[in-house]
């Protein structure tokens, strides 16, 4: 019995050898221990500004990253960094994980971020609603890329994608009014007066929807979403002259790049070249 | 001794989401075999050539959910495109609605491959005049069998 234990006993620590072994260039005797914790705050942050002068994913950026996080694992910036590269190459599950990271030490930031990037790049409706429904709690805006996004109308945008349009419609007004009473309204999402024009559409109330479509219209960068859209609630209500002017204007701002679009994303109701075409056939018909 | 952590670290010999190239890709073939650019640098996107919208509409049309009802989650495909603007090498990720690994029935995956190998019109990744290979990704969004989204 006792020889059977020493000859495990043996074997496992030639495994466990053989195992570190093989780790060797994978073992780091870095130290952090005698740094307390604002050093290490500090340090973490350097390592984190240098990685971001790197090209994003690339080894050397995964490194500097994973290293302030050795140094810091309380540094959520850090994770959320970690988490980008995997995002942009569909690896969800790793994406996942860092940001858990993230929200586990700053939910109040992060939880938020997570329900956007949920939103447009995974289309998880209602995932990203239950982020903003923790979040908005707390904040009513979320930071995404240096931009600041009301969360009335990413929820908007999550019961648009879950087809609940009376929802959805509530948030956007939501938005609408109280962006209106922050800063005036010229920093409203033209997009917000699209989409409720859209819900109008789908419930058939067609001078409803002229009447968003139209606000739409006439905010600094109107859209040929804006236009495409009036074009079609005018030819349901008979107009096809109007419908075909609308559609013109249309065709002149999707050709100018002047749509709703993402650089890698689409958006809830992304319009494209073929639907000006299809629709304008339409339209023509009748002319 | 006391006082020294010991980390065993990643050592990221290649950028996130690189491929190799796999010895079973018959017919496939890169431009350069060193060289596979990430598909979100370029400033002009890497996609199939026809657009999105005819992407979309390929596989809605096309699409079998081959009886299966109870699965929902992500299926994503990332491929090399390569100089050319011809697909393979592929590498695939099943995810369920949790973001967490998952196994869906082998006969959807099959299914949605081999129409994505149709496909064979792809715009390839460009900087200036020049073409390169790239990596790339499609992720099919399935809610209870049915395809309701491709992303991104």
């Amino acid at each position: 019995m006792e020889n059977w234990w020493t000859s495990y006993r043996n074997l496992l620590g030639v495994i466990l050898g053989l195992i570190l072994l093989q780790s060797c260039d994978r073992l780091s005797n870095e130290t952090y221990a005698h740094l307390d914790a604002n050093e290490r705050r500090k340090i973490s942050n350097e390592y984190l500004a240098l990685a971001k002068t790197l090209s994003l994913g690339s080894p050397e950026a995964m490194r500097t990253l994973e290293k302030a996080a050795r140094i810091n694992p309380k540094n959520e910036l850090v994770w959320q960094e970690l988490s980008w590269p995997y995002l942009y190459n569909g690896l969800y599950k790793q994406w996942n994980e860092y940001m858990e990271k993230a929200i586990e030490i700053n939910p109040k930031e992060w939880q938020g971020n997570r329900g956007y990037v949920k939103l447009t790049y995974l289309k998880d409706y209602g995932g990203a609603l239950y982020d903003f429904e923790a979040h908005d709690t707390i904040k009513t805006d979320i930071s995404h890329e240096g931009r600041l996004y009301s969360t009335h109308y990413l929820k908007g945008l999550c019961y648009l994608g879950l087809k609940n349009y009376d929802e959805a419609e509530k948030s956007f007004d939501q938005y609408l009014i109280t962006e209106s009473q922050k800063t005036g309204t010229y920093e409203i999402d033209a997009t917000a007066y699209v989409y409720l024009g859209l819900i109008h559409i789908d419930k058939q109330q067609y001078k409803k929807a002229l009447t968003y479509l139209n606000k739409g219209l006439e905010e600094q960068n109107p859209l040929a979403d804006a236009y495409y859209h009036a074009a079609y609630a005018q030819f349901m209500l008979g107009e096809a002259q109007l419908a075909y002017e609308y559609i013109t204007e249309s065709k002149k701002l999707f050709e100018a790049k002047q749509y709703n679009k993402q650089r890698l994303n689409t958006v809830l109701f992304q319009l494209y070249e073929r639907d000006l075409e299809n629709l304008e056939a339409e339209i023509n018909c009748f002319l | 001794m006391s006082s020294c952590d010991y980390y065993l670290i990643n050592s990221y010999d290649k950028p996130i989401g690189h491929l190799d190239l796999h010895k079973t890709n018959a017919g496939f073939k890169t431009c350069l075999d060193e060289v596979h650019l990430p598909s979100y640098y370029s400033r002009k996107p890497v996609e199939y050539l026809h657009g999105k919208d005819s992407l979309q509409r390929y596989f809605h049309l096309n699409y079998d959910n081959k009886g299966i009802t109870n699965q929902s989650g992500y299926i994503t495909f990332r491929f090399i495109i390569n100089c050319e603007g011809t697909l393979g090498n592929f590498e695939i990720h099943e995810l369920g609605i949790d973001y967490k690994e998952k196994k869906f029935q082998e006969s959807l995956v099959v299914h949605l491959q081999e129409l994505l190998l149709q496909l064979n019109e792809w715009k390839a990744f460009s900087r200036g005049d020049s073409t390169f290979d790239s990596f790339h990704f499609i992720t099919f969004k399935i809610d209870n069998g049915e395809l309701v989204d491709i992303l991104p």
